[in-house]
C-alpha cells in the first residue's frame, strides 16, 4: 500500500485472537508483512520454517504452550532471531522492569495504544 | 455382940426383953457398922459390922477416939471433931467421905452420927452407923467423872454445836462450839427458841417445828441445809436432831449436834466442779477432737454415701462401737448403705445384720421410724427384751446378742431440708449409755454430715454446670475457630475428652449414605490411632439394632447406664474384636442424634472406660447440646463450603469477564485508533474525526472501569500479593500524570505535579500505580476546569501525597462513606463508574501500610491526603 520495495517483517506473538488479528490488519495497514503466532512455541515453528528475518518481534508474556520467558529465553539461543529486538507487551505496571529483565528492547502497556506501537516498531524497522 | 452389951455402960431396964432383942440385932449386923461413941468421940461399942467394915476387933478399938477412922488429911482438918459438934448442937449429922480402915486402906462411908442426951439434954454420947458405901460409891464416882468428861468434852467441842433444846425447841444448854459456830454465847441463847437459827424461808414455811416433829416421830432427824449465824451470815450446817425421853419414854427435849459444813460444802462443791470441769473440759476436748475429725472428714466434697460412711468410721471412733448408715435410694425407700465397727472382729457382724436383717422388711424398726418422723430416737439402755422383740427369728437375735448393743441413738440426716438418711450409733458397753448430751452431739454431727452433703451436691452441681457451660463455651469457640468441617469435629470431640468423657466419636453420614467415623478423640493420642484404625478393621454396622448407625437412622438417644460383657458379647463382630472391647473396659455410654434442621446428619457417643464414670440425665442432656454443636459445625461447614464456592464462582466470574470484556475493548481501540489515524491522515471530515476521538475516550473510560472491577474481584479475593521493590515515587507521580494529561486537557483541568526530582521507597508498583491513577484520574474528573494540584514530600519516614482539586467538593457527611465500596458522592448519572475507585485506594493504601484522609466541602474541591511508610511495611 505504501509502495515499499521491500516490507519489513513484524512478528507478533500474542494467544488473545482479537488482539493479534486487530494488530496484525493494523501493521498490514501500515505497510508491514506481519507473521502472527498464538505462543512461543507457534512462532519458532513459523520463524523457523521462513527465510526472513522479522524486524522486530511483539511479544505477549501470558500465553499457552510457551510463554513469553520461555520463548525468549529460545530466541536469545537462536543463531539466527537472537538479535532481533523485541517489544514486550503486557497489562502489568511492571511492563518496565519486566521488559529489561527479558533483556528486551522495549514495552507497552496494555491496552496498546496504536500510535506508541508504531512509534516503537518504527524504531527497529 | 459381948462387946457391945459389955461395952454399954448404963443399961436401961428392959422388962419385955426387946432391948435384949435390939441390942443381939444390931450386934449381927453385919452390913453396919453401928456403935456407939462417948461425949470425946471414944468409941464405948462395937458390933459386927463395924469389925468386918473397920477390920478392928472390939478389944482393939473400944476406948480409942473416933478419928482413928479418918484420913490424915480429914484428922488435920479437924473433920471428926467438926462432925461430934454439929451432931451435938444438931442431933443428927449425915456424912460421906474417905474412911480408914485398920489395915489402912481406905472406903467410902456413909455416916449419920446421931448425938445422944441425957434427960437435962447434955450429949451423953453419939450412936454412929457407918457403912460401907465403897462400891456404890465407885460407881458414883465413875459415873460422876464420866458426866464431868462428857460435859468437859462437851463444852470443849469447838468444831460442834452441841445443845439441848426443851420439848418447846427452846435452848436448854449451849457448848462452846455452839458458841463459835454461831456466834451466840450461852446466856444470850439459852431459852431462846432455835428457830432463830434458820434463814427467814425455812422459818416461813415452819421448818424448825417440822424438824422437830420428824425427831419426835422417827427418834431423830439428820438433814444439811443453811443456816443463820448471829450476825446474820449463813453456813451450810449438818444438823442432827435427836429426841431425848426419859425412861418413861416422855419427851425431855432434844438434843441437837450442828456442824458448820460451809468449808467442806464449799470444798466438795469445788471438788465436784473441778471433776466436772474435767469432765466437761475431757467432753470438750473429745468432742472438738471428734468434730475436728469429722471436719477433715467432710472437708472434700463428697457424695451422701461416701460423706456419710466417712462419717460412721469417725463416729465409731469416739462416739460409738458400731454405726450403721441408711440412705434415701433414688425410689425414695432407706437402703441401709454402710456399717462400721470399732472392733474389726465385728465389722462382719454389722455386715450381716445389714445384708440378712434390712430395715425396710420392718416397718417399724427404729430407723425408719426416724427416717419417716425426723424425730431422733434415742434408747438409753437396750434391755434383753428389747433384743427378744427386736429380732425376726432366733438369728436375728443370736446375731443381735453377739453385736451386744447397751444403748443407741438414731438420728436424721438432713440435706436441703429433706431427710435424707439416718444414722444409727450404738454402744455396746454398759458403762456408757447414751444420754440427751450424747443425742445433742450426734444430731449436731448429722446437722455437719447433711450440710456438707447438700454442700457437695450444690458445689457437684456448680461443678457440673461450670464445667458445663466451660465444655460449651470451649465447644463454641471450636465452632467459630474453623470453618474446616473435620477440623472442627475432632476439636469438638477433643474438648469433650476427659471431662466428660473417655472416649468420644462423631460419626457422620456419608454422601453414599453410610455412617462413618469423623472424629475421635481420647485423652491419649496413640489411642485414638488406634481407634481409627480398628474403626478401619471394624467398620459401623450399618444395620445393629443400637448404638451410632441405629441412632444415626431413628434421630432417638441411647443410654448405656451399664455396659455389660453380654453386650461387648453380642456387639463384637470377632474374638479379636470381642478381646479389644474387654480391653477397653468400657463401662457407660450415651449415643445422641447429631441433627440439623429436622435432618439427622450422624451420631455424637460418649464412652466411660478408665474413669468408671456413669451418666446421669444431666450428661445426656449435655451430650445432646454438644452434638447440637456438632451440627452447627456441620451446616456451618456446608454453609460455608456453599458461600465459598458460589464467592469462588463470582470472582472467578469476575476476574474472566473483565478480561474477556478487556480484550475485545483493546481490539477495539486499536480499530479505532488506526480509523482515526487514517481520517487524520488523509484529512477526512472534522466531525468523523471528533466522532472517533469520542469513541476512543469511551473505549479508555471502559476499560478504567474493567480495570477496577478487575483490581476490585482481586482485592475482595484476598488475591493481592504485594512485590515490595525500590520504587521513585516522585518519576511514578509523573508517569501517572502524564497519562492523564490528554483527559486533563479535554476537561480543560490543569494538572500541576510538584515532587522533589527524587523520593525512592520500598512499595509495590502495581498498587501504588492503582493508587494515584485513582486519584488523579478523580480529580481530573470532578476538577471542573480548575488546576489540579499533585505535590509529594517527605515527612519522616513517610512519604506524603496531596492531590487537591477545586472542583465540586464533597459534602462532611460523604466524606467517610466515599471510601466504602460502590459508594460515590456524586449522583451516578452524572458521573459513571462503579463507585469502587477509593475503596479501592483505600484498601491499597492501607495494604502498604499508609493512610489516606480527605478534606473538603462543598464548592470548595478537595483534598486527598496519602501518607505512605517509606520502607513499605505491609499491612500484616
Amino acid at each position: 500500500m505504501t509502495g515499499l520495495p521491500c516490507p519489513k517483517t513484524v512478528a507478533i506473538i500474542e494467544d488473545d485472537v482479537g488482539i493479534r488479528e486487530t494488530i496484525a490488519e493494523v501493521l498490514k495497514d501500515e505497510g508491514y508483512e506481519v507473521m502472527a503466532a498464538d505462543h512461543g512455541q507457534d512462532a519458532l515453528d513459523q520463524l523457523n520454517s521462513r527465510s526472513d528475518i522479522p524486524c522486530v518481534i511483539l511479544l505477549d508474556l501470558m500465553m499457552p504452550v510457551m510463554d513469553g520467558w520461555a520463548f525468549r529465553e529460545a530466541q536469545k539461543r537462536h543463531p539466527t532471531l537472537g538479535k532481533v529486538p523485541v517489544i514486550v507487551m503486557t497489562a502489568d505496571a511492571r511492563a518496565k522492569d519486566k521488559a529489561s529483565l527479558l533483556g528486551a528492547q522495549a514495552h507497552m502497556g496494555k491496552p496498546v495504544d496504536l500510535d506508541q506501537l508504531l512509534l516503537a516498531i518504527q524504531q527497529y524497522c | 455382940m459381948k462387946s457391945w452389951r459389955s461395952q454399954a455402960p448404963e443399961r436401961a431396964v428392959d422388962p419385955s426383953g426387946h432391948l435384949e432383942d435390939l441390942e443381939a440385932f444390931v450386934a449381927a449386923l453385919p452390913d453396919y457398922a453401928i456403935f456407939l461413941l462417948d461425949s470425946d468421940g471414944r468409941i464405948r461399942s462395937w458390933n459386927a459390922g463395924a469389925e468386918r467394915i473397920k477390920g478392928y476387933q472390939a478389944s482393939e478399938i473400944i476406948g480409942r477416939h473416933l478419928s482413928e477412922f479418918y484420913t490424915a488429911e480429914d484428922q488435920a482438918a479437924g473433920r471428926p471433931q467438926q462432925l461430934l459438934d454439929i451432931a451435938a448442937s444438931r442431933g443428927v449429922v449425915r456424912d460421906e467421905g474417905w474412911r480408914v480402915r485398920k489395915d489402912s486402906t481406905r472406903f467410902w462411908a456413909e455416916v449419920t452420927l446421931t448425938a445422944l442426951r441425957n434427960p437435962d439434954g447434955t450429949v451423953r454420947g453419939f450412936a454412929k452407923v457407918t457403912r460401907d458405901q465403897t462400891s456404890k460409891r465407885l460407881v458414883e464416882e465413875g459415873l460422876r467423872q464420866s458426866e464431868e468428861k462428857f460435859r468437859l468434852l462437851l463444852e470443849g467441842v469447838k468444831d460442834y454445836a452441841i445443845f439441848m433444846l426443851d420439848p418447846m425447841g427452846r435452848v436448854a444448854s449451849w457448848n462452846r462450839g455452839a458458841e463459835l459456830i454461831k456466834g451466840y454465847t450461852a446466856d444470850e441463847i439459852v431459852g431462846q427458841h432455835f428457830g432463830r437459827f434458820y434463814p427467814a424461808d425455812d422459818l416461813a414455811r415452819g421448818k424448825p417445828d417440822w424438824e422437830l416433829l420428824q425427831a419426835v416421830e422417827q427418834g431423830q432427824y439428820e438433814e444439811e441445809g443453811w443456816r443463820l449465824r448471829k450476825d446474820g451470815t449463813r453456813f451450810w450446817a449438818s444438823v442432827l436432831i435427836t429426841a431425848v425421853r426419859n425412861d418413861r419414854g416422855e419427851l425431855r427435849g432434844f438434843a441437837k449436834v450442828t456442824r458448820d459444813l460451809s468449808e467442806r460444802k464449799r470444798a466438795r462443791e469445788q471438788l465436784i466442779q473441778e471433776q466436772m470441769s474435767r469432765a466437761r473440759a475431757e467432753a470438750v476436748a473429745r468432742r472438738t477432737g471428734m468434730l475436728a475429725e469429722l471436719s477433715q472428714a467432710l472437708m472434700r466434697p463428697l457424695d451422701a454415701a461416701d460423706t456419710l460412711t466417712r462419717v460412721a468410721q469417725v463416729m465409731t471412733h469416739h462416739l460409738a462401737d458400731y454405726c450403721i448408715v441408711d440412705l434415701r435410694a433414688a425410689d425414695g425407700t432407706l437402703r441401709r448403705l454402710a456399717t462400721a465397727h470399732s472392733n474389726a472382729e465385728k465389722e462382719p457382724l454389722v455386715a450381716e445384720l445389714r445384708r440378712s436383717y434390712p430395715a425396710e422388711r420392718q416397718p417399724n424398726y427404729p430407723t425408719l421410724v426416724v427416717f419417716r418422723t425426723g424425730a431422733a430416737n434415742l434408747v438409753r439402755e437396750i434391755t434383753e427384751e428389747m433384743l427378744v422383740v427386736a429380732a425376726t427369728s432366733e438369728d436375728h437375735l443370736k446375731l443381735l446378742r453377739a453385736l451386744n448393743p447397751c444403748s443407741h441413738m438414731i438420728v436424721p440426716v438432713r440435706a436441703n431440708d429433706q431427710i435424707i438418711g439416718t444414722l444409727s450409733l450404738v454402744s455396746t458397753r454398759r458403762d456408757r449409755l447414751y444420754d440427751a448430751s450424747d443425742m445433742v452431739l450426734a444430731e449436731d454431727v448429722a446437722a455437719r454430715a447433711g450440710l456438707a452433703i447438700a454442700n457437695a451436691e450444690l458445689f457437684e452441681s456448680e461443678r457440673r454446670a461450670r464445667s458445663a457451660a466451660e465444655m460449651l463455651a470451649r465447644a463454641g469457640a471450636v465452632l467459630s475457630a474453623s470453618l474446616d468441617y473435620a477440623e472442627t469435629l475432632q476439636s469438638l470431640a477433643n474438648v469433650v475428652c476427659p471431662a466428660l468423657a473417655d472416649w468420644c466419636i462423631i460419626a457422620m453420614r456419608q454422601p453414599d449414605g453410610r455412617l462413618a467415623n469423623a472424629a475421635v478423640a481420647h485423652a491419649d493420642p496413640a489411642k485414638v490411632k488406634w481407634a481409627f484404625d480398628l474403626a478401619e478393621r471394624y467398620p459401623i454396622d450399618q444395620d445393629a439394632p443400637s448404638g451410632a448407625a441405629h441412632v444415626a437412622t431413628t434421630g432417638e438417644v441411647e443410654v448405656y447406664s451399664s455396659i455389660t460383657d453380654d453386650m461387648l458379647v453380642h456387639a463384637a463382630k470377632d474374638e479379636e474384636h470381642l478381646r479389644i472391647l474387654r480391653e477397653l473396659g468400657i463401662r457407660a455410654g450415651i449415643c445422641v442424634p447429631v441433627a440439623a434442621s429436622g435432618r439427622v446428619l450422624g451420631a455424637l457417643t460418649l464412652i466411660s472406660a478408665e474413669s468408671k464414670r456413669v451418666y446421669d440425665d444431666w450428661d445426656v442432656e449435655l451430650a445432646k447440646e454438644l452434638a447440637r454443636r456438632a451440627a452447627m459445625a456441620a451446616d456451618n461447614a456446608r454453609l460455608y463450603e456453599e458461600s465459598r464456592a458460589a464467592v469462588r464462582i463470582r470472582d472467578d466470574f469476575i476476574g474472566i469477564a473483565s478480561h474477556e470484556l478487556r480484550t475485545p475493548l483493546s481490539a477495539l481501540r486499536l480499530h479505532i485508533q488506526s480509523m482515526l489515524r487514517t481520517a487524520t491522515k488523509e484529512s477526512a471530515d472534522e466531525r468523523q474525526i471528533t466522532k472517533l476521538q469520542s469513541a476512543m475516550q469511551q473505549i479508555d473510560r471502559q476499560t478504567r472501569m474493567i480495570n477496577q472491577l478487575l483490581d476490585f474481584s482481586r482485592l475482595v479475593a484476598g488475591r493481592v500479593e504485594l512485590t515490595l521493590e525500590e520504587i521513585d515515587l516522585a518519576v511514578l507521580l509523573q508517569e501517572v500524570a502524564q497519562r492523564f494529561m490528554d483527559e486533563a486537557h479535554r476537561n480543560k483541568v490543569q494538572l500541576v505535579v510538584a515532587t522533589p526530582p527524587t523520593l525512592m521507597g520500598h512499595w509495590d508498583l502495581n498498587v501504588l500505580d492503582q493508587i494515584f491513577t485513582n486519584l488523579v484520574s478523580n480529580a481530573v474528573k470532578y476538577g471542573r476546569e480548575h488546576p489540579v494540584e499533585i505535590t509529594l514530600a517527605r515527612e519522616g519516614a513517610s512519604a506524603k501525597v496531596v492531590v487537591r482539586d477545586h472542583g465540586i467538593g464533597i459534602a462532611p457527611a460523604d466524606q467517610e462513606r466515599i471510601f466504602d465500596r460502590f459508594e460515590r458522592a456524586v449522583s451516578s448519572r452524572n458521573y459513571g463508574g462503579f463507585g469502587l475507585g477509593l475503596w479501592i485506594t483505600r484498601r491499597g493504601v492501607e495494604n502498604l501500610g499508609g493512610t489516606i484522609t480527605v478534606k473538603s466541602a462543598p464548592g470548595q474541591g478537595a483534598t486527598f491526603t496519602i501518607e505512605l511508610p517509606i520502607e513499605g511495611k505491609p499491612k500484616p
